[in-house]
């Protein structure tokens, strides 16, 4: 028994001792092993598809040599994988995808705060959309205002953090009775009310385009401050007489002690890949996304004001 | 064109030298994937994925999705045959599998399973190629008040259908739903249950737990037994005598049909898998097979229902993804995240826009299929030598397996530890007799009904007559209330029947 501890312990030491070797180095990082990049809503979502549309990229461009593997870990609301990845002691080998709507509960709800990680850049700016199905009674924006006015009980789907916030205003302004089932992601959110689950949904365009195109959904109101284009045209809030617009940023983090050298690097690496077209047509034009890159130092007061607000909140 | 004949060009498609040589070389390493334990069928495509890159789009997908059925295959052999699932769906399969490695006949039992994978997963295709969207829709409806119906009826089944005693089946499904809700609520993401513990807030880790309580209480078990006389019986381990009889082939044909239609609509469904598919399979086998009351000491049909139903319900998967291009679990985002990457946009408009990658991506399925068998049963006669090796190499190797198991699960030596913990559990657990299988299942499936039973409850505004309202749920509840009913009506026919004869003497 004892030689068999010890074996185990020799070959314990020389993994982690494997891992540790290149990256005491300094000077220019290159990661040297797979990387784990960890999104904490479920598949089909669109941090999903904002994180696949990245390692995509990396992958056509040749940006990275080593392979980066996805890891969607939706345990506990999305709060075991933040709390995973703040803690992971992987150099700069694991990433995590980081919007306002993660920012927000890890705030709000875990008593956490960005000190836990370390901003690596912000990709972009999202808005928010209310989608019906086909056949709703809900033919027009003003319909489903009426509804909200008159107290009528409405039961909504959509994803955490900013699509919570975004229900909880609409509650403010029109006095509604809105029945909220929170979803892992937006993917599932879509899942509820194509089986006649919900009434209404909060998504954004991305995980919704196919769905929208094809006729299955409508958009109903968007919550942002102009509105989107074709196919998701609709009134936003504002034109209905609502002061309704929340911004959404898409960003990425890494581990709290993760060196120096590595947030260059994939801070840098980021700003490639918005240089891309795949990007600017592919991502931002089509799914209907603003520009919005900031490297890691700007990044970092970028998500120090959003922390602002919810911590006064 | 119609479905058959885009169906055979798919098939043309399919049928290269370059894309069966893919497929082949995709079973291999999803076998030797699936039967590590620690690395699912999700890790297992996703570190194949970057080799995929540099085939073109069908040679690709036929490569994963061989990858995919073989990790399934994989996982039922470290089942069989060390008794640790290498993935959740095998904890069915090791129900009856390993008690049959017992008695000698692994070799049965490795057959069973790859032909009852086979039947799963072709059935599972076909209802696929037929159905195809519909099936999606049917899915659809689903929603939480028929996803919190079935899983109160997956629940009951727990406690009272596996094992002898239905009050330690009881005792072990509680045990199991009490671990499920450490960490964090699973809807608003508040703290709960973690004694102010940093590690316990992430929850109890699910890898180190069943190796655990499968494979490390089985180590300490071993020890104990050390100095007794082997318990397996090594004499018939040739190949030959591995092989069903024509008797035993058609004893498994009927539960692995039943289970592959069950099982494919089961997958179908947002939010159920390959597990949920395996489970419910196996319970309506016990229920409704021939003697189904034998299943759980090493029974053919088993190893055939649990099989055929994860199998089926892994092809049913396809369906939300392809006609509505919404993944039904982590290695369907993998897959997506595949075709997006070849061009394609999943979605209510594939079928129409890509009829010829969709049903190549369908005959590919079939391809896979079919090779995986072939690598399946190429390989089963080495397999079953692991039993020939002593114990006491046994034991230090299985340790080793064990503990870099429940490290790699999180790179961290707190799943050792939990492990090592689980381990001396699962030990007990053996050893009074509780039976341990409840306790995993009720682990993985207490939070999807702790969701669902959450969300159909504010669908209703706290009413619970909303289960007997829509008429999935309905059925499911009066199935359910049978269930818990039933022993306690034959209880008491049987005491009026005593009385009566009580009262004619």
């Amino acid at each position: 028994m004892k030689r068999l501890t010890l074996f185990v312990l020799i070959s314990l030491i020389t993994t982690m001792g494997t891992l540790a070797i290149g990256q005491e180095d300094g000077g220019s990082w290159t990661p040297s092993r797979n990387v784990e990049w960890v999104v904490t809503s479920s598949p089909g979502g669109g941090s999903s598809i904002f994180t696949q549309t990245i390692v995509e990229i990396i992958n056509a461009e040749g940006l990275v040599d080593e392979d980066i593997l996805i890891n969607y870990q939706t345990d506990g609301a999305g709060s075991v994988g933040r709390r995973r990845v703040s803690r992971a002691n992987e150099r700069g080998h694991m990433l995590l995808t980081f919007n306002n709507g993660d920012l927000q509960p890890l705030v709000q709800v875990e008593q956490g705060d960005l000190d836990m990680f370390t901003p690596i850049a912000v990709m972009a700016t999202d808005g928010q959309i209310l989608l019906v199905p086909a056949d709703s009674p809900f033919e027009t924006a003003q319909d489903f205002i009426d509804a909200l006015e008159s107290g009528q009980r409405i039961i909504m789907g959509g994803s955490r953090g900013d699509d919570i916030n975004l229900k909880d205003e609409i509650v403010e302004a029109t006095g509604g009775d809105i029945e909220y089932l929170i979803n892992d992601s937006t993917g599932d959110a879509l899942t509820q009310i194509l089986g006649g689950n919900t009434e209404v949904v909060i998504a954004k365009p991305a995980a919704s385009f196919e769905l929208v195109s094809a006729g299955e959904l409508r958009p109903l109101i968007a919550a942002t401050r102009d509105g989107f284009n074709e196919p998701f045209e609709a009134p936003t809030f504002i034109d209905l007489g609502y002061d309704i617009s929340l911004t959404v940023y898409r960003g990425i983090v890494g581990p709290q002690d993760m060196p120096q050298e590595a947030v260059e690097f994939w801070s840098d690496v980021m700003g490639q890949v918005v240089e891309t077209e795949r990007w600017q047509e592919g991502y931002l034009g089509q799914f209907l996304l603003t520009d919005n890159y900031l490297p890691w130092d700007e990044a970092l007061d970028y998500m120090q004001e959003f922390e602002d607000i919810y911590t006064a909140e | 064109m119609d479905t058959f004949a885009l169906l055979m060009d798919g098939f043309a498609t399919a049928l290269s030298l370059q894309n069966l040589a893919a497929a082949a070389a995709g079973a291999f390493l999803g076998i030797l994937v699936g039967a590590m334990p620690g690395i699912g069928s999700l890790a297992g495509v996703a570190l194949l994925l970057p080799l995929t890159f540099t085939f073109n789009p069908t040679t690709g997908m036929i490569m994963l999705s061989a990858v995919y059925y073989a990790n399934m295959y994989g996982g039922s052999y470290s089942a069989i045959l060390i008794n640790i699932p290498g993935d959740t769906p095998a904890i069915m399969t090791a129900l009856d599998g390993h008690p049959m490695a017992k008695q000698g006949r692994p070799g049965q039992a490795l057959f069973t399973s790859n032909i009852a994978s086979f039947i799963g997963g072709t059935i599972g295709i076909l209802i696929l190629t037929i159905l195809g969207p519909n099936l999606a829709r049917f899915g659809l409806r689903f929603g939480p008040v028929e996803m919190a119906a079935l899983l109160m009826v997956a629940m009951t089944s727990l406690g009272w259908l596996l094992g002898d005693s239905p009050v330690k089946g009881l005792v072990t499904t509680l045990l199991g739903i009490i671990m499920a809700t450490i960490g964090f609520d699973a809807v608003t993401g508040m703290p709960r249950y973690h004694f102010g513990s940093l590690y316990l807030l992430g929850g109890i880790p699910f890898i180190p737990l069943v190796i655990g309580i499968f494979g490390f209480s089985q180590v300490i078990e071993m020890m104990e037994l050390r100095n007794k006389k082997r318990e397996f019986d090594t004499e018939r381990l040739t190949l030959k005598d591995s092989l069903l009889t024509k008797a035993e082939f058609l004893r498994i044909l009927p539960p692995a049909i039943r289970s592959s239609f069950l099982g494919t609509i089961i997958g179908v469904m947002p939010g159920a898998g390959a597990t949920t598919g395996a489970f419910l399979s196996y319970m309506q086998e016990r229920r409704i097979g021939k003697d189904g009351h034998l299943l759980g000491t090493g029974r053919i049909e088993g190893v055939a229902a649990a099989e055929a139903g994860n199998n089926s319900a892994a092809a049913g998967a396809f369906a939300p993804l392809l006609s509505l291009g919404i993944p039904g679990s982590g290695t369907g985002a993998v897959l997506l995240g595949g075709l997006l990457m070849y061009g394609l946009n999943p979605g209510p408009l594939l079928f129409q826009n890509q009829p010829d990658f969709t049903w190549g991506l369908i005959a590919s399925l079939y391809v896979a299929n079919v090779i995986t068998l072939m690598v399946a049963l190429i390989i089963t006669p080495w397999l079953i030598k692991i039993l020939k090796v002593p114990v006491k190499i046994m034991i230090p190797v299985i340790t080793m397996i064990c503990i870099m198991g429940a490290y790699s699960a999180n790179n961290s030596l707190y799943g050792i530890v939990m492990m090592l913990i689980f381990g001396v559990l699962g030990f007990l657990m053996k050893k009074f007799g509780y039976p341990i299988a409840p306790l995993l299942l009720a682990y993985v499936l207490a939070p999807t009904l702790e969701k669902n039973f959450r969300q159909a409850l504010q669908i209703s505004d706290g009413s619970f007559l909303i289960f007997f309202q829509k008429p999935i749920a309905a059925v499911l509840m009066v199935f359910l209330l049978a269930t818990v009913a039933s022993p306690i009506i034959r209880m008491m026919i049987g005491k009026i029947k005593n009385h009566t004869k009580g009262e004619n003497i």
